[in-house]
């Protein structure tokens, strides 16, 4: 049977508009496409102890506030925590059976209060931008520099600190639900998925506890949310990670070792633009000009010198 | 006779009085006059708006000034350079864009390299801490007095009698020094010698000294030097002396100097010494001397950075030429405040004395090389040929100052680069 040319045609645009709606739906707002892999939201099953993941450790950590827990906070969830977790469950009218799925992330949150210190005044008009600061563990939203709303935060974990520059937030998404909540923004933060997000983990806000993403309340992410647009500016400051100063820094090298040396080209007066964390172009340029106003050599020690001088090598 | 005269005219005897000069032309001769004193006074009582020669309130510059180092607790030197084109600008009529551009696209644009994509050309840049002479740099003696700068400082940009840039101020190189002692004893661990350099001042020396050999200074500070040349007898003999007199290759000078590994570093040029002074500790002093060379010699290697007029329109010109004086002038100061350079004007040379931070022994250890300096600005294209025998010396040099190059293989290194970069 022949088909009719036209009729062919027709059924490739069919197609390719089939594969474009789905790839869109891959990263709509209900499926994020930044999902940490050492976020998952799939449930805890004890027939598969012991299993290794981010979101035990926040497992953990309210079984010991509620009493039903005394070991070791770690991120191994063994039989010791699926004992637990059956006591809670039992204790709470659900199923004692050790799974850890939404229902009980839900039931563990009970109780917990959120401080409901926020202004009721609508925003003034202007710039607006966030500031998040890791070591006070709050989120503050700027409108033309001046701080407007502060939200407490929880912020990542000492092993996997919050990325400390200046970002960008590049999407949005609702209806997450699991770990991320009732929202999610995306940071451009080069070298990972993270963002600030909502949570089924409300006890863990005002502790390190996510695996760099910022954690709000789901009723402060929902505010925020409206709040902020894409291209909203967001700058974090805080606690660093362990810097490599020995690797190798080129053009396109990316990582937290390049946000501080463009916080020290701007700090001695050779801005490069945002603190986003890659050598582009711009950084590249002003290291050289750096270099060059300190009569530096252009070779393997340049990168070295500067990092001395701006007082950033022991960091 | 005059009285006579008249009287006969008065007669009205035809022919015996002719007038001196008709009334009709008496009276254009009064309103002449009457228009050239009013003319005269206005132009005395009046202030003029613009510059007396030229209204340039049409003109449009383009000016590309450098980003300038921010040390911690001074100001921002970029605020400085907006006020003084913005009181320009109000006083001239002026319109001007400022562009930072990047030491190295300076270079290019005088190397004749030309400037990239949509870039607009300048008609004034300011030429960097290694500057050097374009063919398109104009004369600005004519608007310029060079008598107004230092001899050294006007010299360096003198060709066949042409000022070819408005100087701003004299950036020199030499060696810090950590003076745990500056009276003069000489520092922990030496013999007792007690040595002046630089003909002022008496400095410990040091015992122990960091360098880099991939700093553009470390071969300038010697090969640029008056009667010495770029050749390769001349870079051997240096790096044998410098293996002799400092030593080994110190992986991390400047971290060596941090920890007390070393006393002294070289090269250093007064961004870098100005960091030093701010981060060493009270209780060491850091001073400045002239670095020593195979010669004997021990001068200050130096240059003097300007701003470069490179328009030839007589209007654009004069602007140019005279934001870049205000420019140059601004530069100078602020060079003088915060690096401890001396500033090129000669009416300046009070804020070096008052405000640089020197001591009076350090002032002259610098005056003196820069009093009996015959440094001059290189050429574009020998400033670049000079750029890349630096480069492909490096790796010799570093080769033999770590110990991995006998003298004997460095020196067939450095023929066979020089064979390499041999000049057509």
């Amino acid at each position: 049977m022949r088909v009719p040319k036209r009729l062919g045609s027709a059924a490739a645009v069919a197609v390719l508009i089939l594969f474009l709606l789905i790839g869109r739906g891959a990263a709509s707002p209900e499926n994020p496409a930044f999902v940490r892999n050492d976020e998952p939201s799939e449930p805890l099953v004890p027939s598969r102890i012991p299993i290794t993941r981010n979101d035990v450790y926040d497992l953990k950590v309210r079984l010991t506030e509620l009493g039903f827990y005394s070991g070791p906070i770690d991120d191994v969830y063994d039989e010791a925590t699926v004992n637990a977790v059956k006591a809670f469950q039992k204790s709470y009218w659900l199923t004692p059976d050790g799974v850890v799925e939404k229902t009980t992330w839900r039931a563990l949150g009970h109780g917990v209060l959120r401080p409901t210190t926020r202004g009721a005044e609508p925003l003034p008009e202007g710039v607006v931008e966030i500031e998040v600061d890791t070591t006070t563990l709050t989120l503050t939203l700027l409108v033309d520099g001046k701080p407007c709303r502060t939200y407490p935060i929880a912020g990542g974990k000492w092993t996997d600190l919050t990325p400390v520059g200046e970002w960008k937030i590049v999407d949005k998404g609702y209806k997450v639900g699991g770990p991320f909540g009732s929202r999610w923004m995306a940071l451009n933060v080069p070298w990972g998925n993270y963002g600030i997000h909502g949570t089924d983990r409300p006890w863990s806000i005002g502790s390190y506890a996510s695996a760099g993403c910022v954690r709000m309340f789901n009723e402060d992410i929902e505010e925020l949310y409206d709040l902020v647009e894409i291209g909203t500016r967001v700058r974090i400051k805080g606690y660093l990670p362990k810097l490599n100063w020995d690797r190798p820094f080129t053009y396109g090298t990316e990582g937290q070792e390049v946000v501080l040396l463009q916080e020290g080209l701007r700090q001695f007066g050779f801005d490069a633009g945002a603190c986003d964390g890659i050598l582009g172009e711009r950084t590249e340029a002003m290291l050289y000009e750096m270099a060059a106003v300190f009569g530096f050599g252009k070779g393997r020690t340049v990168v070295r010198d500067l990092i001395t001088v701006m007082g950033i090598r022991g960091r | 006779m005059a009285k006579g005269l008249l009287k006969q005219g008065n007669a009205g005897t035809p022919g015996a009085y002719r007038p001196f000069l008709k009334k009709s032309f008496r009276r254009f001769l009064a309103v002449v006059t009457l228009f050239l004193v009013v003319a005269t006074l206005s132009s005395c009582l009046g202030r003029p708006e613009v510059p007396e020669k030229y209204d340039l309130r049409s003109v449009r510059l383009v000016v590309w000034d450098a980003l300038q180092v921010k040390f911690p607790g001074y100001d921002d030197y970029s605020e400085e350079v907006s006020r003084v084109i913005q009181v320009f600008c109000r006083e001239t009529g002026v319109t001007v864009d400022l562009r930072y551009a990047e030491r190295r696209e300076v270079l290019d644009l005088l190397s004749g390299a030309g400037v990239a994509g949509t870039i607009q050309k300048p008609h004034i840049v300011f030429s960097g801490e290694y500057p050097v002479i374009s063919p398109e740099l104009q004369d600005v003696g004519d608007s310029v007095d060079p008598g107004l700068f230092l001899d050294a400082a006007a010299n360096y940009w003198t060709r066949d009698g042409k000022l070819l840039g408005i100087p701003a101020f004299v950036h020199w190189t030499g060696t810090a020094v950590k003076c745990p002692d500056i009276s003069g004893q000489s520092a922990e661990g030496e013999t007792g010698e007690d040595e002046s350099r630089g003909g002022a001042g008496a400095v410990p020396k040091p015992s122990r000294t960091g360098y880099w050999t991939d700093s553009p200074l470390f071969l300038r500070c010697v090969l640029d030097a008056p009667g010495a040349s770029w050749d390769a007898d001349s870079v051997i003999r240096y790096a044998k002396w410098v293996k002799d007199s400092y030593g080994p290759l110190q992986d991390d000078p400047l971290s060596a100097w941090q920890y007390g590994q070393v006393d002294a570093l070289y090269p250093v040029n007064p961004y870098l010494y100005k960091w030093l002074k701010v981060t060493q500790a009270e209780e060491v002093p850091v001073t400045v001397i002239p670095p020593e060379t195979p010669s004997g010699e021990s001068r200050f290697h130096y240059t003097v950075p300007a701003y470069l007029v490179l328009c030839e329109d007589g209007l654009e010109k004069a602007a140019a030429v005279e934001l870049g004086r205000r420019l140059a002038r601004s530069l100078g100061r602020w060079a003088a405040r915060t690096l401890g350079c001396i500033p090129a004007l000669v009416n300046d040379m009070s804020v070096f004395n008052l405000e640089s931070g020197f001591d009076y022994d350090e002032r002259m250890r610098i005056w003196d090389s820069v009093s009996v300096g015959e440094a001059a600005a290189p050429l574009a294209s020998d400033y670049l040929q000079t750029v890349s025998l630096t480069g492909a010396l490096d790796a010799p040099l570093q080769s033999f100052f770590s110990g991995k190059a006998t003298i004997q293989s460095l020196e067939e290194l450095i023929y066979e680069v020089f064979s390499r970069h041999t000049r057509p």
